[in-house]
């Protein structure tokens, strides 16, 4: 089967002053594909991830079904972020503190689907709720009255309420008991095979990755440093960095911190 | 040995208007000089707000009871000098949210100095040297820079290090780690789990560790409790409560685990249901209701910690197993 990338990333470049956050950087996405990132903290992970959404400054070509995202006007930014999702790093601190959890569902859906009556858009908030595994008499709290995990879940909800095309998720399941990461898992999973949404998948667990990923790219010092199917990067991983950090994942019995797995 | 950290039946509660949310119910737990507790469980089961109890730093619509000691003081209901005397600098926290407990305005290396300045009365320019050390020390790369940096200029794993290297600028006696790992890259989780250890033997410092990460708990805490809808369920030792768990939540938990040795599968294993809501109290076990080993008298009574409490006794500690169930696995 042949076809064109749903998103095509040409020499993405990210700077902040005079330091230099990603290097030129180049991939495809393809719809309906899962593409991991991992790589070193600080490595430029989630400046690569916003800069193709436009939320940094950068220069290069982010090809969206052949459109430059770098370089349309907003006004046509503002239509495309409707098919164009991302949740954060900082569940708490990514969410509107002054809301509660019912209007910060709501809200892309008064933009971007204003005709929607109160009843279908109540029915569908709730609906996005349970599947993410909280519980309806939540929706009048405010962010700062959940757990860690519980946070990290609504800005799941939210970023999925609209169906996107494409979802980046950076760090989406860090703060969650292994039991929830499964169940945010399947639940992305699910609605990537529902709707065909192409994901940009950013986290340290290296496990969930190779569970998620069609393939994986590998960031170190901004730079990409490998690039392969999910099979064969785990299977043989080529670069010094992709070795160690495969090398570092720890496991239950084991004694912490084998110095022999550090770089 | 007089434990450090001594928490007897901590209840916390939280009033709203559509109820109130039972967050913390009974739990009971010490902390030996020198020792680390791991606190593992359900997202949402209570583990944070129980230390924020212990900080004294809960949200204002927050109602506690029970007794928690700090080096054999009661300190729950303490006066805020007495308060603001210990905390911050002989019992510190690292909190889950790096990016929300960092002030936005000001500088790392201003925050960070400002904690000598406040705590111990140091002059700015010995704060700033001790700051610039101890982001070498938690592996921030080029510190130098870095300490001009705000917080949404750093990475996040960066800006966790540098909340650690924060909570051990006054060498505190307790460290409350809430998930300090979990934004972290397995090399530099490494290097951080070396470094608390590292910390714990020189500077003697206790350790609180709360992490959803079984393998980092597993291999660092001298012994876990694992907390369920408030209530802890299980105790024992770091090395013994993943091998024999008995409380089939963990159990539970412990087949979601997956690592990079077991097969790649179509779905991601979850346990079944959803936990209880905590505003409501139920008369059973809370987790009857997604229990495979659940019976009629586990809806009805509610099972007791078996060793009722958990006391610190630092040798028979290997051996004592509390487990807070009616059908228990044995182990
Ligand atoms: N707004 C900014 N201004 C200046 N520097 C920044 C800014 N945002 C990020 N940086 C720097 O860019 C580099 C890459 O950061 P980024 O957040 O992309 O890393 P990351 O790979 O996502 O790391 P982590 O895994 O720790 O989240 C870091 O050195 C960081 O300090
Ligand atoms: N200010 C508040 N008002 C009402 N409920 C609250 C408040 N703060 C916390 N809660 C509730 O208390 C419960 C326990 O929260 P806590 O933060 O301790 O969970 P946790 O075990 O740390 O979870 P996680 O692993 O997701 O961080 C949660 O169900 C949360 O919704
Ligand atoms: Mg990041
Ligand atoms: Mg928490």
């Amino acid at each position: 089967m042949i076809h064109s990338p749903l998103l095509q990333v040409s020499d993405l470049c990210v700077q902040f002053g005079a330091f230099t956050a990603v290097n030129p950087v180049s991939f495809d996405l393809n719809e309906g594909e899962t593409l991991g990132l991992v790589g070193e903290s600080g490595s430029g992970k989630s400046s690569l991830a916003r800069a193709i959404l436009r939320l940094v400054p950068a220069t290069g070509v982010v090809l969206w079904k052949s459109e430059n995202i770098l370089a349309c006007s907003h006004q046509r930014l503002r239509r495309l972020r409707r098919d164009l999702s991302i949740i954060f790093q900082d569940p708490l601190a990514s969410l509107n503190p002054r809301m509660q959890v019912g209007d910060l569902l709501a809200e892309p859906l008064h933009i971007f689907e204003p005709a929607l009556s109160h009843n279908e858009r109540q029915r569908r908030i709730l609906k996005m709720l349970d599947r993410v595994g909280l519980h309806a008499n939540m929706l009048t709290q405010y962010p700062h009255e959940f757990s860690g995990g519980q946070c990290q879940r609504i800005g799941v909800a939210r970023a999925m309420m609209l169906q996107p095309q494409l979802l980046v998720c950076d760090e989406p399941v860090s703060s969650l008991d292994v039991s929830i990461q499964g169940q945010i898992v399947n639940l992305l999973v699910d609605l990537q095979i529902e709707f065909n949404t192409a994901m940009l998948f950013i986290s340290h667990n290296m496990a969930v990755v190779r569970h998620i990923s069609d393939r994986v790219l590998v960031m170190y010092r901004g730079q990409l440093v490998e690039s392969a199917s999910c099979d064969t990067l785990f299977a043989a991983p080529v670069h010094p960095y992709t070795r160690a950090l495969l090398a570092a994942v720890p496991v239950i019995g084991a004694t912490a911190a084998r110095p022999s797995a550090m770089l | 040995m007089q434990p450090v950290l001594n928490i007897k039946q901590l209840d916390v509660k939280f009033k709203q208007s559509t109820g109130v949310v039972h967050a913390v119910r009974q739990v009971t737990l010490s902390l030996g000089l020198g020792e680390c507790l791991g606190v593992v469980g359900e997202s949402g089961s209570g583990k944070t707000q129980a230390f924020m109890a212990v900080m004294g730093i809960l949200e204002k619509n927050a109602l506690v009871q029970g007794s928690i000691q700090f080096e054999g003081r009661e300190i729950l209901g303490a006066s805020p000098t007495t308060l603001n005397r210990i905390r911050g600098a002989k019992l510190t926290m690292v909190f889950q949210d790096p990016m929300s407990s960092l002030t936005p305005h000001l500088t790392i290396g201003t925050q960070m100095a400002e904690v000598l300045v406040v705590h111990q009365k140091e002059s700015w320019g010995n704060a700033e040297r001790a700051a610039l050390q101890m982001l070498d020390q938690v592996r921030v790369p080029e510190a130098a820079r870095r300490l001009k940096c705000y917080p949404h200029e750093l990475s996040g794993g960066m800006r966790q290090r540098v909340m650690i290297g924060m909570s051990l600028l006054c060498k505190p006696s307790v460290l409350i780690a809430d998930e300090p790992t979990t934004a972290l890259d397995v090399t530099v989780q490494a290097q951080i789990i070396k470094l608390l250890q590292e910390m714990r033997a020189e500077l003697g410092l206790s350790l609180v560790l709360i992490s959803h990460d079984l393998a980092i708990v597993s291999g660092l805490a001298d012994t876990i409790a694992v907390m369920y809808a408030g209530r802890i369920v299980e105790q024992s030792s770091g090395g013994n409560i993943f091998q024999h768990a008995k409380h089939p939540y963990t159990v539970a938990l412990l087949k979601c685990t997956s690592d990079l040795a077991s097969p790649r599968l179509d779905r991601l294993p979850t346990l079944q249901g959803f936990p209880p809501d905590l505003t409501q109290e139920l008369p059973g076990c809370d987790f009857a209701a997604r229990c495979s080993r659940a019976s009629e008298i586990c809806r009805r009574v509610r099972p007791e910690l078996s060793a009722a409490t958990f006391e610190y006794r630092s040798l028979d500690a290997q051996s004592a197993h509390p487990v807070a169930c009616h059908h228990p696995y044995e182990s």
